[in-house]
């Protein structure tokens, strides 16, 4: 439908003043299935991540997280580079390495997924808009699916992309770079493995909190008490078990003429119950034990790698299935 | 032609309440209203229809295809619940292309359908704000967008003139009612006001408690019937009295005096006695039955 405005001037037809009057009109276009709404609600949820279509506050949280998640990495890479221009041996000072760097930003990944995170859930469920979702070409699960990969993907961004720029600036840096690639190409891998598992950590934790509550906050909280909670009982349960270990062991030497504990540090053998419950500290079977399962033996852990992996799996698994579970259908 | 919706025998169940109770009907192309006091189960049979809830028992079919698997009906379905279903930080212009895009239509197709159907309900120059500053005609109007953004075949609108004014009301059902006959698109509305029924819908089902209990063309619910209805301004008690002494049985309702089955010779006589008694007459008409008389009607 259109309508000239002014038709014929001076027998000249005059196009220039046309306005097209676009109200409804009909859509013969090609329709979509399931492919296409997942794909639809995946983009969403980037966008609500970026605040796109938001309010400023939604823009400056990503905005803020991001620069405090590769701070400290701009920082490393500044100092290597201000000591090599000064033929200064980047060696001699102790700047974080790979293994080092997710103990400076684990808490701002933390806050990051505990506060943004929620907003891919928690929100829609809170308006009602969820029954707009299920009258469309999408299922319950596509729907809480494509969420979870939003957020993955800037948490993916966000452990990726300051570990890369810190091997692009020890490659860089190194007398001979290609050198550095050979000696150091695990670490590649490693990057990219533990990225993926503290992603997977991150976004399965705060979906999870948000697919039990509308309230952001709540799931906000929830997500950083979860992990100070069980960091807790880890603690204290560790503590506790080390304690009665140590008086065993001492009521033991005290029997024994020849007990030799003397002023060695008690320590309990690799593999016992304190170790175990010391799992439960999440950011430390994390960072520490994930770390040495991907970087090797460069950080330390006293139970074996396995027990982290599994550790971190079962939370995952855990977590994401809770989402699931929530998801399941739309409607009662 | 196959009815758009039906529904055979649907009963739904909420542990100890009976939501819907052996519920039977069609849903036909055009304009259908569905009326129904608060709890009387009108939402419940519009998300039955859309598998957004399960029936406990009976067969329902969408476009002629049994209902189990909503997925390909909902590409050409559009609905709009009673309550408030609108992120309010979110700008009209942004969740409509986002549910456009969610009903399978290209990203570019998206966007400029969204700003079509934000100018077709009137929501153009306000459509970058965030809906939570909206006016509840507004949100209604943004509803009703993110409804049609598809340009879907058949589209369910729950309450839709919740919380307007009279005005707001007449406004809204004229979008409604003009977007249906204009575009061809097929709608269910629900409401608790017959007004808003009689005045833009073809057919009408009325439910009441559970159940199904009247449906049909909404003209044969007003049609003229035999009472003649006289209003007036001022006057009313001497005709009526007047009436009443030359023998005619007269009922005042109101301000109209109600006669029936009035004979030639009445109407002679009717004429006389407001111009013996200079009353001011309004109106004079055969009496239309409206719907509110479908609920004024005895049980049986």
């Amino acid at each position: 439908m259109n309508a000239p405005v002014s038709g014929q001037v001076n027998g000249l037809e005059q196009r220039e003043g046309e306005v097209f009057d676009l109200g409804y009109r009909h859509y013969d276009g090609p329709r979509g299935g399931r492919g296409k709404a997942f794909m639809a609600v995946y983009d969403d949820g980037i966008r609500s991540v970026l605040g796109l279509g938001r309010g400023v506050a939604a823009k400056m949280m990503c905005g803020i997280s991001g620069l405090l998640v590769l701070g400290p990495a701009i920082f490393i890479i500044s100092v290597a580079g201000f000591m090599s221009s000064f033929g200064g041996e980047t060696d001699q000072i102790p700047l974080p390495k790979h293994e080092d760097y997710y103990g400076l930003t684990f808490i701002i990944l933390l806050l990051f997924a505990a506060i943004v995170g929620p907003a891919l859930l928690s929100p829609d469920k809170r308006n009602s808009v969820l029954p707009l979702y299920a009258v469309r070409p999408l299922k319950s699960l596509d729907y809480a699916i494509a969420r979870w990969l939003a957020f993955f993907t800037f948490a993916m961004a966000f452990t990726i992309v300051p570990q890369a720029l810190l091997y692009l600036s020890f490659v860089l840096s190194d007398d001979s770079p290609w050198g550095y690639i050979k000696d150091n190409g695990r670490d590649l891998w490693a990057i990219f493995a533990i990225g993926l598992i503290l992603a997977a950590f991150m976004t399965s934790l705060a979906l999870a909190a948000a697919s039990l509550t509308s309230r952001r906050a709540f799931a906000s909280a929830g997500v950083i008490a979860f992990v100070f909670i069980t960091a807790a009982i880890g603690g204290f349960g560790g503590e506790i078990l080390t304690s009665d270990q140590d008086r065993q062991e001492h009521a033991a030497g005290a029997s024994s003429s020849t007990g030799n504990h003397g002023d060695e540090e008690v320590q309990a053998p690799d593999g016992d119950a304190a170790h175990y419950i010391h799992l439960l500290i999440l950011p430390d079977t994390m960072l520490a034990g994930v770390s040495s399962w991907t970087f090797g033996d460069r950080t330390h852990f006293p139970v074996s790698p396995w027990y982290n992996a599994m550790t971190i799996a079962a939370v995952i698994a855990g977590a994401f299935g809770t989402m699931v579970f929530r998801y399941r259908k739309f409607g009662g | 032609m196959p009815a758009l919706l039906s529904a055979r025998n649907i009963t739904k169940v909420y542990e100890d309440t009976v939501a819907l109770q052996d519920v039977t009907l069609d849903i036909e192309q055009g304009m259908t209203g569905l009326l129904g006091a608060n709890g009387a189960g009108k939402s419940t049979l519009m998300t039955l229809f859309l598998g957004i809830i399960q029936a406990t028992s009976g067969d329902f079919q969408v476009f002629g295809e049994d209902g189990g698997d909503p997925i390909q009906a909902h590409r050409l379905i559009g609905y709009s619940p009673e309550y408030e279903c609108l992120p309010p930080n979110v700008s009209a212009a942004e969740f409509t292309t986002h549910m456009a895009r969610v009903s399978g239509l290209p990203r570019t197709e998206a966007r400029s359908r969204a700003t079509d159907v934000l100018r077709h309900v009137g929501l153009d120059e306000e459509r970058y704000r965030p809906m939570g500053t909206y006016s509840t005609g507004m949100k209604q109007r943004a509803k009703l967008a993110q409804a049609i953004v598809h340009d879907p075949q058949l589209v369910l609108l729950d309450e839709p003139t919740a919380g307007l004014d009279p005005a707001g009301r007449q406004e809204m059902l004229e979008l409604i009612a003009q977007t249906s006959s204009e575009f061809g698109i097929s709608m269910l509305i629900s409401s608790h006001l017959m007004g808003d029924i009689e005045r833009t819908c073809e057919r009408i089902i009325v439910l009441e408690a559970g159940g199904v209990v009247e449906q049909g063309d909404v003209s044969g619910y007003t049609t003229d019937t035999e009472t003649l209805a006289l209003e007036f301004d001022e006057g009313i008690e001497a005709v009526a009295a007047s009436l009443t002494n030359k023998g005619i049985a007269v009922t005042i309702e109101g301000r109209a005096l109600l006669i029936e089955e009035a004979s030639q010779d009445d109407l002679d006589v009717i004429r006389d006695v407001i111009v013996e008694t200079g009353a001011l007459l309004h109106r004079l008409a055969p009496r239309t039955q409206t719907l509110s008389d479908i609920f004024r009607r005895p049980a049986p």
